[in-house]
């Protein structure tokens, strides 16, 4: 599992940051429209990417220095292909499939599970 | 001595003093900024508390009825990052403490923590070793000025010294403020505009009077983090000026007494000193 450099922990951190007010603006633009399950699977999607990102900021502070290996471009390219994803989503659907994938990614940098890391990065690019 | 030579001496001695002083000044300026450094941290920590309490609000138990002790609990990491980062601004200070103190010929208070503190980095291969470096060199240095020897130390060959390091660690701390706590401060502000939206949309038309409470309460919260802004800007600044006036001191550190170095640094110092009352205020 790379270690994070206290830059990438902060540039993960706003990205998901963005993902998480991405599915906040889907949510409340498609208020009426969306069954109060889709809503709520929504809000939770939301609440765990902006802790995601909390817990991301908290290891940039700690100055944690780099110990990178070559997944790390992987993830950059897995995260900014799920933003770009929750903010395109044509539907409810689509936004949740692609939170979740964050979330996914997201729990295995935090676990720092190579193997879970490689497949998330896989499913993330897909 | 004839009266009037006795006049140049004095002159030249009072001179030289006040010029020493402004090193002084600017020190002990520079010294209470990175003080205020704490109870700035202490919100990151408290703004992670505030957004588990929205988080808990929306999905767990309700608002007001989760423990804070609870929602702390959830938060110890941060607190862990914030007391490292408040540990690193410590040794900070006592180097602008001891600065001071060798400038104006005093001797200095020395709290031997930050010995220790040296040590737990160093130990702690998680951090950056740049950043280790100049924080385990600015508190040799600290330590040193205590014992007797510290005397002997040049002011020149300080500020030469210790420019880097001193360069290096304002600008973790100022990373720190700029980026993360700017970061944290919009993550609160997002999961309360999430919580307080939420709750309307679910409840406003049902319950018209109790919205307006709400909405109250949420434009409460929200100048609240926009004033937290203003002050996070605000120390940014505070940090850059305390950078740009060690640096100062190191461009002219051959030449320590010269009148328009004192002038800047005057200005500098007063500048911080300044800043200091919207600081303590804000935090």
């Amino acid at each position: 599992m790379p270690r994070l450099a206290a830059a990438d922990a902060r540039a993960i951190a706003r990205d998901y940051h963005d993902i998480a007010l991405s599915i906040g603006a889907h949510r409340f633009a498609n208020w009426e429209r969306l069954s109060p399950a889709r809503r709520a699977e929504l809000e939770r999607l939301q609440w765990t990417l902006l802790t995601f990102s909390s817990d991301m900021t908290t290891r940039a502070i700690d100055l944690q220095v780099d110990d990178l290996d070559a997944s790390l471009a992987g993830l950059k390219k897995a995260v900014n292909t799920l933003k770009r994803a929750v903010k395109h989503a044509s539907d409810a659907r689509a936004a949740i499939s692609a939170a979740a994938r964050a979330v996914t990614l997201g729990a295995a940098i935090v676990t720092g599970n190579a193997v879970a890391l490689a497949a998330a990065v896989g499913k993330s690019g897909s | 001595m004839r009266d009037g030579a006795r006049i140049v001496v004095m002159a030249v001695i009072v001179s030289g003093c006040v010029r020493t002083g402004a090193v002084g000044r600017y020190a002990r300026a520079a010294g209470a900024t990175a003080a205020e450094f704490p109870a700035l941290a202490d919100d990151m920590t408290a703004s992670c508390v505030r957004l588990e309490g929205y988080r808990e609000g929306r999905e767990g138990k309700g608002w007001g009825l989760v423990e804070r002790g609870d929602l702390e609990k959830r938060c110890e990491d941060r607190g862990k990052a914030v007391r490292r980062a408040v540990s690193v601004e410590r040794v900070l200070g006592r180097y602008f403490a001891a600065l001071g103190a060798l400038a104006d010929g005093e001797v200095v208070d020395f709290d031997g923590s930050v010995d220790d503190l040296a040590d737990a980095l160093e130990d702690d291969a998680k951090l950056d070793r740049k950043k280790v470096k100049a924080v385990s060199d600015l508190a040799a240095f600290v330590a040193s000025v205590t014992t007797d020897g510290y005397r002997h130390l040049k002011l020149t060959q300080v500020i030469e010294e210790q420019n880097g390091n001193v360069g290096t660690v304002i600008d973790a701390l100022t990373e720190i403020v700029a980026t993360d706590y700017a970061n944290i401060l919009e993550l609160e502000a997002t999961g309360m505009e999430s919580f307080y939206r939420s709750a309307l949309a679910e409840g406003a038309e049902r319950e018209p009077l109790a919205a307006i409470l709400v909405r109250d309460a949420r434009d409460e919260r929200a100048a609240a983090l926009r004033e937290k802004r203003e002050a996070l800007a605000k120390y940014v600044k505070a940090l850059g000026t305390m950078k740009a006036g060690h640096q100062r001191l190191y461009d002219s550190r051959r030449d320590l007494k010269a009148k328009v170095l004192a002038r800047e640094l005057a200005d500098y110092a007063a500048q911080l000193e300044k800043m200091l009352p919207a600081l303590r205020d804000a935090f």
